[in-house]
């Protein structure tokens, strides 16, 4: 009896093959000859495979094209270099890695500075542009310590140079350029509703601007205590806000009816009713004061006499931080201040 | 579609003829014949069924199991082809070729591991054949090793039938190692150049390899042979179609 699978002669009545095992009574066995088939889901199972396969073998073609900026990504510099055309050049995030012959490194340390860099300028002014600030600078430092030494012995030699480049990037860069900005352009954050401006608004002021009639300002309010009408109540007015300057040193303001007059033209502001009568004659604005109107910051229930007004409206010009020029945030309604007058206009 | 499943007895593409056709015993060699030409015209599907109406007849063609196994491989079902491969093995616990087939179906699946294994066995068992050296090859292949092509060179001493050189370019392709796919295909066009199968599957290798002036060349000769070739027609349109360059980098990708 030959087996079918290996051709090896058994004895006759064997069930199996001696040699392979093989099954020698297969034509009466019932067996099924038909194979199960796949669904039409798992067939497409070995296609991704196939796919796979493909995309392997190009990843594998191209791999040290590929690799190549990677490799240079994770490369460190083992040397250090302190010499004075590498420090310069860390003044721009990845530049100094870029002369030091690591492009990739400098690349990725400049990408990432620029996108904390970028948010932190569109939000300055708001928690989240100082929190991206602060990101930028910590690549800023990252960099220049990554590009002058590269390896460190231990964690401390590292913490402690990183400490000597913040302050060196902090007082060397980053303190003057905050410095000649803020001589210019400050910004400030609203916590509630002042004027024309919403609550959380950020406000640029310029602290330098010459302030002219119509300018909104930022000042300190003049230290006043005013008495309630129930003659109880004391109310301390104090702190910051913002308005608009009616008139400034050398005109004459008048109340005339209900309204109130600059050099005999009509102002929006309106004055208090408890000093219209007393207010007909006017008065010249003093010099170095600016006539401030400002009637949002005055308590219903405070009793004002025409001295506590004037003390409250003129506001001597130290006193004044600067004029409001720009609105940064909230970002879809950014607009000069002109823009924001005659939008509220 | 409920007619998909008719097996015919002739195949496809061949000329009909005046005369009746002579009386045939349709007996396994018959059928195991049947699903060799098909085969060969790259019909894995009729194929397949033609080994099993061969097994029907008769249990003990052990070709005919391992064609099954290696029908369900090119079908691309490859969990049935293992499990199919190991009831074969069942009934015949050390047969070389089911092992090898089994060791294909498992390498497609990606286990290499017990792969290896299963064709370390097929390769010690007695004898030598193409199919164990091709599987064998298939394996380096998938492990990213140098030696496939001394493998598939092994193979085709094993056997010089064209059929060695064209499967092994279907492996190529699998893998999508298409320049030496194209070489295989090229042997297996150079020893049946009159059979329609190698030209398509050069084509392909030649339009995946970027030699899209060769592949019509080829897909027209495939086309010249038989006519009516659904893939060969629709791969040559693909090609002459303009295309954007991305959507041509991205169809030479996707499409398999």
């Amino acid at each position: 009896m030959q087996c079918p699978s290996c051709q090896f002669e058994n004895m006759p009545g064997s069930g199996r093959c001696a040699r392979c095992g093989g099954l020698l009574a297969l034509a009466s066995a019932t067996i099924d000859v038909h194979p199960p088939r796949a669904g039409r889901v798992s067939k497409s199972v070995p296609r991704i495979w196939s796919r796979w396969w493909s995309l392997r073998r190009w990843l594998e073609n191209h791999r040290d094209a590929a690799a190549r900026p990677f490799r240079e990504l994770v490369t460190r510099f083992d040397q250090t270099d302190f010499t004075l055309d590498t420090m310069l050049r860390c003044i721009v995030p990845g530049w100094a890695h870029r002369y030091r012959g690591n492009a990739a490194r400098g690349g990725l340390f400049f990408t990432a500075y620029i996108g904390c860099l970028v948010p932190a300028l569109v939000f300055f002014g708001t928690s989240l542009g100082s929190m991206f600030l602060g990101l930028a600078f910590a690549t800023h430092v990252a960099s220049a310590v990554d590009a002058l030494v590269g390896r460190f012995a231990t964690v401390g030699d590292r913490l402690a140079f990183m400490l000597v480049c913040s302050a060196a990037i902090a007082f060397g860069i980053y303190a003057p350029i905050g410095l000649g900005i803020s001589r210019f352009a400050v910004p400030i954050q609203i916590n509630h509703h002042i004027s024309i401006f919403a609550e959380n608004d950020v406000l640029w002021y310029n602290p330098l601007a010459h302030v002219k009639p119509g300018d909104y300002v930022l000042y300190a309010v003049p230290n006043t205590t005013l008495t309630g009408t129930n003659n109880h109540t004391r109310y301390v007015l104090q702190n910051r806000t913002i308005d608009r300057v009616a008139a400034v040193a050398g005109q004459h303001v008048q109340v005339k009816g209900d309204k109130l007059y600059v050099d005999d033209v009509a102002v929006p502001e309106r004055p208090p009713t408890q000093i219209v009568a007393k207010m007909e004659s006017g008065f010249v604005v003093p010099e170095g004061r600016l006539f401030i109107p400002g009637d949002g910051f005055i308590p219903t229930g405070a009793r004002l006499n025409l001295s506590e007004w004037q003390q409250l409206c003129l506001v001597p010009q130290s006193s004044v931080a600067g004029r409001i020029f720009f609105r940064s945030q909230p970002l879809w309604r950014m607009s000069t201040i002109e823009g924001i007058v005659s939008g509220s206009e | 579609m409920r007619f998909d499943k008719l097996e015919f007895e002739r195949p496809p593409d061949r000329p009909e003829t005046g005369a009746p056709a002579p009386r045939v015993e349709k007996d396994e060699k018959y059928w195991a014949g049947l699903a060799d030409e098909n085969r060969r015209m790259g019909n894995y599907e009729n194929a397949l069924r033609f080994y099993s109406r061969a097994l029907e007849v008769d249990k003990t063609l052990v070709p005919a199991w391992v064609g099954q196994v290696q029908m369900l491989v090119q079908l691309q079902e490859y969990p049935q082809a293992s499990l199919w491969s190991q009831k074969a093995l069942e009934i015949y616990p050390n047969n070389a070729e089911l092992m090898a087939a089994q060791a294909q179906s498992e390498c497609r699946m990606g286990n290499l591991k017990q792969a290896y294994a299963l064709s370390d066995t097929s390769l010690r068992q007695r004898g030598e054949s193409a199919y164990r050296w091709q599987v064998r090859g298939e394996l380096v292949l998938a492990g990213r090793q140098t030696k496939d092509r001394h493998c598939f060179d092994k193979a085709q001493l094993a056997d010089k039938d064209w059929l060695v050189p064209l499967e092994t370019a279907l492996i190529y392709i699998y893998y999508a190692v298409y320049h030496l796919g194209q070489q295989r295909a090229q042997m297996a066009v150079e020893k049946a150049p009159q059979a329609f199968y190698p030209w398509y599957v050069l084509g392909v290798c030649q339009a995946k390899a970027g030699f899209e002036t060769a592949a019509v060349t080829s897909f027209n000769h495939c086309l010249q042979l038989c006519p009516r070739h659904e893939g060969a027609l629709s791969r040559l349109s693909e090609l002459q179609r303009p295309q954007w360059p991305f959507a041509r980098l991205l169809g030479r990708f996707w499409r398999r």
